[in-house]
């Protein structure tokens, strides 16, 4: 896996949150978690509201952000999904969004494909590509970008998804 | 099968480090896996999160030493990381209903309670299917005709009990069989109550050499044990440890009945029983 390396100015992001372990109530033997419930919430909410939302770029492109670097991260397996649309500013926001503003920086773009996507493709990126790639990790989160190259987890062979990862 | 050896790893880790400082991405690493790669796995073969898992481990080690040594409690607080006496005290009651000072009085341990070490086996079985997922079922009053006694051994008693059984109900036909057991106060020590039997209409037409008993009317949840005979306890323990804790409910007696069905052969290796776990009175 070869990333691409990217600059990108802030992004501002409105959508709904979760913290702590997202697969906690999961009992292994269906789909359902928080991270899936988180989307079906928001997009739920979107469905009905997005014309009320200003100056919305990004097109069909919605971002699920994972952030880490709480006091818990390490010690319970709890951090913070973040999923949402790119706005280019702030107006009139209704009150049921929240606001994300992911800093300036350059990242390195993965494209996962098929069954990597299921695969513990973080462990590659941070303990495999990351150590010999003359980069280190910027910020304690990473981006899941979805677009239409993405078919849903049903059709993962022929989807595709990119993880847009902060270094420096 | 390879995530489960991984997971055994974190599983392995934690036991060599009860008492020490450690936290989940130190299972993660142990496992080598990625921290959210490790949490999405471990929750989806072992149904508890690591953290859970973790604090389970470290609080039933703590409840047996607290039956069994002389320590104090507040230095067992101590040695399993927790950061101070009430925290522990409000983990451990969480977990087990009643204080440590409470528990340590009983001077017994109900194991049932205690969360065990999982093993590989352990995650084969619960894996193996989502037979484990109980349904509710109300069940009116039954009767089962049949022996019982105090057992105190790993199952040669109730070997027995079930081979004089055979004899005595031979020429009986489309009956279902039972296995029931009752948990004494105290059962570590004196053993727990066994009755093999058979359910049966009307009283009067058993054997007078059995006993006759009335299970009243439960709502029980119950679950499908799929495999041997011996199996039986990694069934048990996901119902007690796993299942029980994570449902909101609670048992009304400490009753735990086993239906093996028309036909009574321990030894097909995939025979598939009824657990029933009493939950609610009706």
């Amino acid at each position: 896996m070869e990333p691409k390396i990217v600059e990108k100015d802030q992004i501002i992001l409105v959508g709904f949150s979760f913290y702590g372990d997202p697969f906690a109530e999961s009992d292994g033997w269906t789909e359902e978690n928080e991270i899936g419930r988180l989307w079906r919430r928001f997009l739920a909410y979107w469905a009905e509201n997005a014309d009320r939302v200003k100056h919305l770029r990004g097109g069909d492109l919605s971002y699920e952000v994972h952030i880490g670097g709480y006091e818990e991260t390490d010690s319970m397996g709890h951090y913070e999904v973040f999923v949402g649309m790119e706005v280019a500013e702030l107006e009139d926001v209704p009150v049921q969004l929240l606001v994300k503003v992911l800093p300036p920086t350059r990242y390195a773009v993965f494209t996962l494909r098929g069954e990597q996507i299921t695969s513990d493709w973080p462990r590659t990126i941070y303990d495999e590509w990351l150590p010999g790639s003359g980069y280190e990790s910027a910020h304690d989160y990473l981006i899941e970008l979805y677009d239409q190259r993405f078919k849903g987890l049903e059709n993962l062979a022929e989807s595709e998804l990119d993880i847009c990862v902060p270094v420096r | 099968m390879s995530q489960i050896v991984s997971i055994c790893r974190a599983i392995d880790f934690v036991e060599d480090n009860l008492r020490e400082e450690i936290a989940v991405a130190d299972m993660a690493d142990a496992a080598g896996y990625s921290l959210y790669h490790f949490c999405r796995t471990f929750n989806s073969l072992v149904h508890h999160t690591p953290y859970d898992y973790l604090m389970r481990r470290r609080l039933s080690e703590s409840a047996r030493e607290l039956v069994e040594t002389d320590k104090r409690i507040v230095d067992i607080a101590f040695d399993y990381r927790f950061n101070s006496p009430e925290t522990y005290s409000r983990a451990f009651k969480r977990m087990f209903g009643v204080q440590p000072s409470q528990w340590k009085e009983r001077e017994r341990l109900d194991r049932r309670f205690l969360m065990p070490r999982l093993t590989r086996e352990h995650l084969a079985h619960v894996n193996a299917g989502d037979y484990l997922r109980p349904v509710l079922e109300e069940r009116d009053v039954f009767q089962v005709a049949g022996l019982m006694t105090l057992v105190a051994d790993d199952g040669e008693t109730v070997s027995r009990l079930w081979e004089v059984l055979a004899r005595e109900l031979a020429g009986v036909e489309d009956a279902d069989y039972y296995g029931i057991t009752w948990y004494p106060a105290g059962w570590e020590e004196s053993g727990v109550f066994y009755m093999a039997g058979i359910e049966v209409e009307v009283v009067d037409s058993a054997n007078p050499g059995l006993v006759v008993k009335a299970i009243p009317p439960l709502t029980y949840a119950r679950f499908i044990h799929r495999g041997a005979r011996g199996d039986l306890p990694l069934t048990l323990d996901y119902v007690y440890q796993t299942w029980l804790p994570k449902s909101g409910e609670r048992l009304v007696y400490p009753l735990e009945i086993v239906c093996y069905g028309r036909e009574l052969d321990a030894t097909q290796p995939d025979a598939e029983w009824e657990v029933f776990i009493p939950i609610r009175r009706t």
